[in-house]
C-alpha cells in the first residue's frame, strides 16, 4: 500500500514538472504567434526598416540574417568537418585529441557574448568599422564546435565492419573516409548542420559588437549589417509601437524558421531510410 | 571417411597439381607487448583448394586469418612476426609491401555482410576503380562476370542501380564475394561467412566457395565443423594460439594424429 502510493506520488511529481516546462513553453510559444501574427503583412518582407514611429517591415534585417548566417555556415562546415574527421578517424584517443576535444567542449558553452567580444577586438577593431563579415565569422565560431562534435559522434557510428570491408579491398584511408563513411553517416553530419544554423540564426549578442545593425538595405558585407536579432532586440525595447510590433514579428520569423530546421533535421534521417 | 566422402557430394574432383600459394613460417601474433595470441604457427595453403581453420573461440584461427592480409594494421598495438610468403616472393608482412596491392591479391569477406551504401552497381565497380580505369562497357562487362561468378547475377542483374543495403543476407554475402573476385585476387580469406545467415542463404554460399575454389585459393575460417567437412580441402585444427594439427579433412576429421584434434573433431569439447 505504502509502496504503491510512493510510486503514485513519483509519478505524479514527474508529471506535474513536465506539465510545469511544456506549458511555460505553450505560453511563450502562444504569446508569441498571437503577437506576432498581428504584424504579419506583405510589408514585413518588402519594406526596410522604419525611422522611429515610422511604418515599415524588416526586409533589410532578414537579409543581413540570412547572408550572414550563410557565410558563418559556410565558413563553419569545412573546418568542423576536417576537424571532426581528424578527431575521429586520426587522432582518436591520442592526447592531442582529447585537449581538442576538451577545447571544443569549453568552446560549445562559452558564453556567446564573449565570442562577439573577441571578434570585435579581432576583426572590428583592426579594421576600423563594424561589418557583416565580422558578424558571419562570430556566427562561424558559434557553429563550428557544434559540427565539429557531431561529424565526429557520427563517424564514430561507422561499424567497423564497413572500414575493415573497405580497407579489405585495399581502399586506402582517405578514400575509406571520403567514399564510405562519410556516404553512411552522410545524413547525420548534414542534420548537425542544419541544428547549427538553427542556433545560430537566433544569436543576438554575438552580431551586437561585430555587424552592428543598419537601417539601410545592404548586401554588402563590409558594411554593418542589418539583421534579425539584433533589430528585435533594439525595437522591442522601444517606446514606439510599431517597432514593438515589428519585433514581435520577427521574433516569430526567427521562431517560425527554427521550428522548420529542427523538423528538416528529423525528417531528413527518416527520408534517408525510407528510400533504401 | 564414407561420411565425409558424402557430405561432400557436390563436389567434383579437382585435377591441378598441388601448388603452394602461400606458406605460413613460424608466425607469432601480440595484441600489444604483453598478449602473445600465435604461437610458431607453420602451414601451407595451397593453390585452387579450400583450406578450412577450425578450433574453439579465442583459438586464433580468426587473427591467423588476418594476418595474411594484415587486416589487423587498422589497429594500432597489434602486430605480427615471423614469415608469410604469397606465390614465390612476395614477403606479405615486409614492411615495405604495398598494402593496398596486397589486399587487392588477397581479398577478404567477413562474418557480416557489409554492403557499401551505395548501389549494387558501384558496390562491384568501386574495387575495380581503385586499379584500374575502365571504360563505361568494360566496366559493366567486369561488373556482370564478378556478379556471374558469385552466382549473384540473375537475381539482381534488373536492379543493378538500386541500392545493396536492400538485398537479403544471403544476397549481401555473394555481393561482397563478388566484390572481392572483380578485383581477381589470387587468394580470398573468408572469416565465418555464413555465420550470419540462415541454413539455406549458407547452402548457397557453400555452394560457390567449392566452385570458386576452381579460380581461386580460399582459406576460411568456421565455428562449423560440418561447415568445413563439406567444402574444405584442408583443414588446420587450432587450440590457444597453436597449430594443433593440419593435413587432408578427410585426414583430420576420421583418422586425427593429435589426440585433442580427435576430441575436438567428435565433439567432447569445444
Amino acid at each position: 500500500m505504502i509502496r504503491k502510493f510512493k510510486n503514485q506520488l513519483f509519478k505524479l511529481a514527474c508529471m506535474a514538472s513536465t506539465a510545469i516546462g511544456l506549458g511555460i513553453l505553450v505560453l511563450i510559444l502562444f504569446t508569441l504567434f498571437q503577437k506576432g501574427m498581428a504584424g504579419m503583412n506583405l510589408a514585413l518582407f518588402t519594406e526596410v526598416t522604419p525611422g522611429p514611429g515610422g511604418e515599415g517591415g524588416l526586409l533589410n534585417a532578414i537579409v543581413g540574417s540570412v547572408i550572414m548566417t550563410g557565410i558563418g555556415i559556410l565558413i563553419a562546415t569545412p573546418i568542423g568537418i576536417l576537424a571532426g574527421t581528424w578527431l575521429a578517424e586520426y587522432g582518436q584517443n591520442s592526447k592531442t585529441a582529447d585537449s581538442i576535444r576538451f577545447l571544443n567542449g569549453m568552446l560549445m558553452s562559452a558564453p556567446s557574448i564573449l565570442i562577439g567580444l573577441f571578434v570585435y577586438e579581432i576583426v572590428v577593431v583592426t579594421s576600423g568599422h563594424f561589418s557583416g563579415w565580422a558578424g558571419a565569422i562570430a556566427l562561424a565560431i558559434i557553429a563550428l564546435p557544434v559540427i565539429i562534435s557531431t561529424t565526429e559522434e557520427m563517424l564514430k557510428l561507422v561499424p567497423v565492419q564497413l572500414r575493415e570491408a573497405g580497407a579489405g579491398l585495399g581502399t586506402p584511408k582517405w578514400r575509406v573516409t571520403l567514399q564510405l563513411s562519410y556516404r553512411a553517416v552522410g545524413t547525420g553530419i548534414v542534420t548537425g548542420i542544419l541544428l547549427s544554423i538553427a542556433r545560430i540564426s537566433g544569436e543576438t549578442a554575438p552580431l551586437l559588437f561585430t555587424a552592428l545593425n543598419s537601417s539601410f538595405m545592404s548586401v554588402n558585407p563590409n558594411e554593418p549589417m542589418a539583421n534579425l536579432p539584433v533589430t528585435i532586440y533594439q525595437y522591442a525595447m522601444s517606446p514606439y509601437e510599431s517597432w514593438n510590433q515589428l519585433a514581435w514579428s520577427g521574433a516569430l520569423l526567427i521562431t517560425m524558421a527554427i521550428l522548420l530546421l529542427n523538423v528538416m533535421s528529423r525528417a531528413l534521417p527518416q527520408l534517408k531510410k525510407r528510400r533504401s | 571417411m564414407s561420411q565425409v566422402a558424402q557430405l561432400k557430394d557436390y563436389q567434383q574432383p579437382l585435377s591441378q597439381a598441388l601448388v603452394k600459394r602461400m606458406d605460413i613460417k613460424d608466425l607469432n601474433f601480440f595484441y600489444g607487448k604483453d598478449k602473445r595470441v600465435l604461437f610458431d604457427v607453420t602451414m601451407p595453403v595451397y593453390e585452387n583448394r579450400v583450406t578450412a581453420m577450425i578450433g574453439p573461440s579465442g583459438c586464433g584461427k580468426s587473427t591467423l586469418l588476418r594476418c595474411l592480409n594484415r587486416i589487423y594494421e587498422l589497429y594500432p598495438g597489434q602486430y605480427a612476426e615471423g614469415e608469410v610468403t604469397l606465390g614465390s616472393d612476395i614477403k606479405v608482412l615486409d614492411r615495405r609491401v604495398d598494402l593496398n596491392d596486397l589486399r587487392a591479391k588477397i581479398g577478404m569477406v567477413f562474418q557480416k555482410p557489409t554492403p557499401f551504401p551505395m548501389t549494387i552497381y558501384d558496390n562491384i565497380a568501386f574495387g575495380i576503380k581503385l586499379y584500374e580505369r575502365l571504360s563505361r562497357k568494360e566496366m559493366e562487362h567486369r561488373v556482370k562476370e564478378a556478379l556471374e561468378k558469385a552466382q549473384l547475377w540473375d537475381e539482381v542483374k534488373d536492379k543493378l542501380h538500386t541500392d545493396a543495403s536492400g538485398l537479403s543476407g544471403g544476397q549481401q554475402q555473394r555481393l561482397c564475394i563478388a566484390r572481392t573476385i572483380a578485383l581477381k585476387p589470387d587468394v580470398i580469406l573468408m572469416d565465418e561467412p555464413t555465420s550470419a545467415l540462415d541454413p539455406i542463404a549458407t547452402q548457397g554460399i557453400e555452394k560457390l566457395i567449392t566452385e570458386l575454389r576452381r579460380d581461386y585459393t580460399i582459406v576460411i575460417v568456421t565455428h562449423n565443423m560440418q561447415q568445413a567437412a563439406r567444402i574444405s580441402d584442408y583443414t588446420a585444427f587450432m587450440y590457444l594460439g597453436e597449430l594443433i594439427e593440419f593435413g587432408e579433412t578427410e585426414q583430420v576429421f576420421n583418422q586425427p594424429r593429435n589426440q585433442r584434434t580427435k576430441d575436438y573433431v567428435k565433439g567432447t569439447f569445444g
